[in-house]
């Protein structure tokens, strides 16, 4: 009997046993590991501030720890970056897990500032307010004011340095300009114009493409919105995307006849193919390829973002140009002027965060902004009229606005007229185009506005307009049916409550601005 | 008649299915060794004029995709190995009907493949473990499923007790038992679920995602996740032009980036088919 007993607990050793080799010879690999990345903070004569930050990336491969720019900028600063590099692709599952799980990088990127989480955390006094401390540095202040008041929370208050971007030269027609003047076409000024143009485009192709070849207009719908749509949306509506203010009231724009006059629009095009037949099930990069093999007349892009295909069809085309359009029926868009937030967890001391802010207006600094975004001079970029030009070493060290440039960038109200490779004339026309942009744009009332219900229900909601817009261009519903739909939309009690939500928002930051 | 109707009607349609089933593969495979210039330029190609090599070539020039293939092909060899190590040897010690604490430690097991903690305690545990950005963080939460032991132990409850008597009566210990007597007589059990897990840890993503913060340390499924999702998924336009301005590869690269990730695990298939039928069935018969 007490043999039996023995072997059972020699079994219940063996079972143990496979448990415990496995993960102590884990920890030895583990722990070599972790004295492998402490070793290259390396020791410095002063302490150096250590930072942990977590952004995000879109190059191929984001800037190793040992990456030259970032010791260069450690350098300068006296800090000890350790950069969290997350792809953009996932970075809203790692946010949400790393917010959740209360280890908070000391400077982390909140993409969307509005999202639930983010503003429940906010309400819980989860990041540091830095209203008032941000006045202390001036390049921080050389942010618009636009870009610090779309992402102030509900309370009014700034918790986060915004990741700035310009409010000019965002989302907007972009067009050949070359196959306009072969058919001595004007540039387009409304959307009848652009309707002329596009069927020119196909029928009588300057390039003498077939009719079948040419995608007048090429885009795509995302899985749940209208994407590369969405701008002739606001071009029907005058407002940019959702919401609309009319006598100071947001109204939901869906509910408007112009929405309606947008979908025959679009109905129009669609059934003379000048889009493409299959739009709704189009990616972006199809859409992309289709605009730089030279197919495509018109697609929606953001200003600099017409110099890419131009430059790849001048290799055989030396004449194509693309051209973006300052507005179409006098409508522009103005962005927020912002990529989302860093944030400062509650956990870093007061003295701290202000040097993390002091980090951050350095990067958006000129010196600071150019060194992460450029490199050094003679080894990463050269300057060519004024113009400074990446060489291939920028791309092997991975210095580009891309990577680090999304942690450290200046305000720069031009950035979107400027691309890699640019020549002078196109990037001068580029300017003018924000400048005259700049002065008729509207941006989209309902930023930052909070609504509970909006949060809980609004993307469900937003998900059945667009799958009902999507059917009725393609002919599967009819416009009564659409007109039947925007009259029970009138009566919904989600719409009915977002829009109240929205609204008593909307006039408290109004009052708040005035006051 | 009647029945040649029946068997040939039945021949085209079941054959027209497969080609349905086979066409994904086969494009893929196409567009991976046609001309990049060539598919831009007609967007379908089913059979390509050029063949060419150049997206292959490209792929392994790139330390990032050798170093991911790198990374998976670590976890699928020792993430299995050790994987089966500690199965076999829970499953056979719980077999055994002389170990203290059976039933508690099956109760145990058979929780975990009941209860599913969530996210949040899965990643606070490993960062406790200091396991953030090491490869073990996605082999040792992961070491063994309580499903597989579970299966596995009804296998060795198939061996005869009288065989492990009489390898203890030549001199065995407990451990040699295993070592030298059972694991030997399980090898098909073992094929079996040595490819369940080599294919569950060549897949590894969402673990790697949370985990693995370090572009050097990441398996080939996020790599491939980063080369191939759409631009337009991204619910942000400014995201959907950075990527579509950062040399975000072209299709064919990114199908041949898909036929270099799917061709080993298909390869292991054949070697392991005949000991497969044998090892799944194990434990599905009650005597």
């Amino acid at each position: 009997m007490s043999k039996e007993r023995n072997k059972g607990l020699s079994l219940l050793g063996l079972a143990t046993a496979f448990v415990l080799v496995a993960s102590a010879c884990s920890n030895g690999k583990a722990g070599g590991s972790d004295t492998g990345t402490a070793g290259t903070g390396g020791a410095k004569q002063e302490a150096p501030l250590k930072v942990s930050i977590m952004t995000t990336y879109y190059t191929p491969e984001p800037p190793g720890p040992d990456n030259v720019i970032v010791k260069e900028f450690e350098k300068r600063t006296n800090t000890d970056l350790d950069i969290t590099w997350v792809s953009s692709n996932n970075y809203r599952d790692k946010l949400s897990v790393t917010l959740a799980s209360g280890d908070i990088p000391d400077l982390v990127l909140l993409d969307d500032p509005f999202n639930a989480q983010v503003r429940t955390m906010v309400a819980q006094g989860a990041f540091w307010d830095i209203t008032d401390v941000r006045k202390d540095y001036p390049n921080l202040m050389k942010f618009p004011d636009a870009t610090w008041n779309n992402q102030k929370q509900r309370d009014g208050k700034n918790y986060g340095v915004p990741r700035v971007r310009p409010v000019e030269g965002g989302s907007g027609f972009i067009i050949r300009e070359d196959w306009l003047k072969k058919l001595n076409l004007p540039v387009p000024q409304t959307t009848e114009d652009l309707y002329t143009a596009l069927k020119a485009f196909k029928e009588k192709n300057p390039d003498g493409l077939k009719p079948t070849e040419v995608v007048p207009f090429a885009g795509a719908t995302a899985s749940d919105h209208l994407n590369n749509f969405i701008h002739l949306q606001n071009v029907f509506t005058g407002t940019h995307w959702h919401w609309k203010a009319i006598n100071n009231e947001l109204v939901r724009v869906d509910l408007l006849p112009e929405v309606r006059e947008f979908i025959v629009y679009m109905k129009r095009l669609y059934d003379e193919k000048l889009i493409p037949s299959d739009f709704a099930v189009l990616k972006g990069s199809q859409v992309s390829d289709m605009v730089k093999g030279g197919k495509a007349g018109v697609y929606e892009n953001i200003v600099e973002n017409s110099w890419e295909p131009t430059e790849i069809l001048r290799k055989t085309n030396p004449d194509a140009t693309f051209l973006p359009l300052v507005s179409l029926n006098g409508f522009a868009s103005k962005d927020n002027g912002s990529f989302g937030m860093f944030a400062i967890p509650k956990k870093v001391s007061e003295e701290k965060m202000k040097k993390l802010i002091a980090l951050l207006d350095y990067g958006a600094s000129e010196e600071g902004s150019d060194l992460a975004n450029y490199g050094f001079e003679g080894v990463h970029h050269t300057v060519e009229n004024g113009i400074k030009v990446s060489t291939e070493q920028a791309k092997k060290d991975i210095v580009a606005q891309q990577a680090l440039g999304q942690i450290f960038l200046k305000y720069d109200k031009y950035l979107r007229a400027w691309r890699a490779g640019i020549p002078n004339d196109l990037y001068e026309r580029n300017k003018k185009i924000i400048d005259m942009r700049e002065k008729i744009s509207v941006p989209d009332p309902s930023t930052g506005l909070y609504s509970e219900t909006n949060l809980k229900k609004g993307g469900e909601l937003d998900k059945k307009i667009f799958d009902l817009k999507v059917k009725v261009i393609m002919g599967v519903k009819s416009l009564e049916d659409w007109d039947q739909f925007v009259k029970e939309l009138k009566a919904n009690p989600d719409l009915i409550k977002i829009t109240e939500e929205l609204n008593e928002a909307y006039k408290a930051r109004n009052s708040k601005a005035k006051g | 008649m009647g029945d040649r109707v029946f068997t040939a009607t039945n021949a085209a349609i079941l054959i027209l299915i497969s080609l349905v089933a086979v066409f994904p593969l086969y494009y893929v495979f196409v567009v991976s060794f046609t001309d990049p210039s060539e598919y831009v330029r007609k967007g379908v190609v089913l059979f390509p004029e050029k063949w060419s090599l150049d997206s292959y070539r490209y792929l392994m020039s790139t330390n990032s995709f050798l170093n991911a293939m790198g990374n998976s092909l670590f976890l699928a060899t020792v993430g299995t190995a050790c994987s089966l190590v500690v199965t076999s040897g829970l499953s056979y010690a719980l077999s055994r009907k002389r170990l203290g604490g059976r039933r508690t430690l099956l109760l145990l097991i058979l929780l975990t493949t009941l209860f599913n903690p969530g996210l949040i305690p899965p990643y606070l545990l490993v960062r406790e473990l200091g396991l953030i950005n090491s490869t073990w963080s996605l082999i040792l939460p992961v070491l063994s499923s309580g499903w597989y032991v579970l299966l596995m132990k009804g296998f060795f409850d198939s061996i005869p007790a009288s065989l492990e008597e009489a390898a203890r009566i030549d001199g065995c210990n407990d451990f040699s038992v295993w070592w030298r007597v059972i694991l030997p007589l399980s090898l098909p059990s073992l094929a079996a679920f040595g490819l369940f897990y080599a294919v569950d840890y060549w897949n590894t993503f969402f673990s790697a995602l949370l985990y693995i913060n370090r572009f050097d340390k990441q398996p080939l499924q996020v790599l491939l996740q980063n080369m191939l999702i759409d631009s337009s998924i991204s619910g942000s336009s400014e995201a959907a032009q950075m990527m579509a301005e950062q040399r975000i590869p072209g299709q064919t690269l990114k199908m041949a980036a898909v036929v270099i990730a799917t061709v080993p695990i298909l390869l292991v298939y054949p070697f392991l088919q005949k000991h497969f039928a044998k090892g799944a069935m194990v434990g599905s018969v009650k005597e």
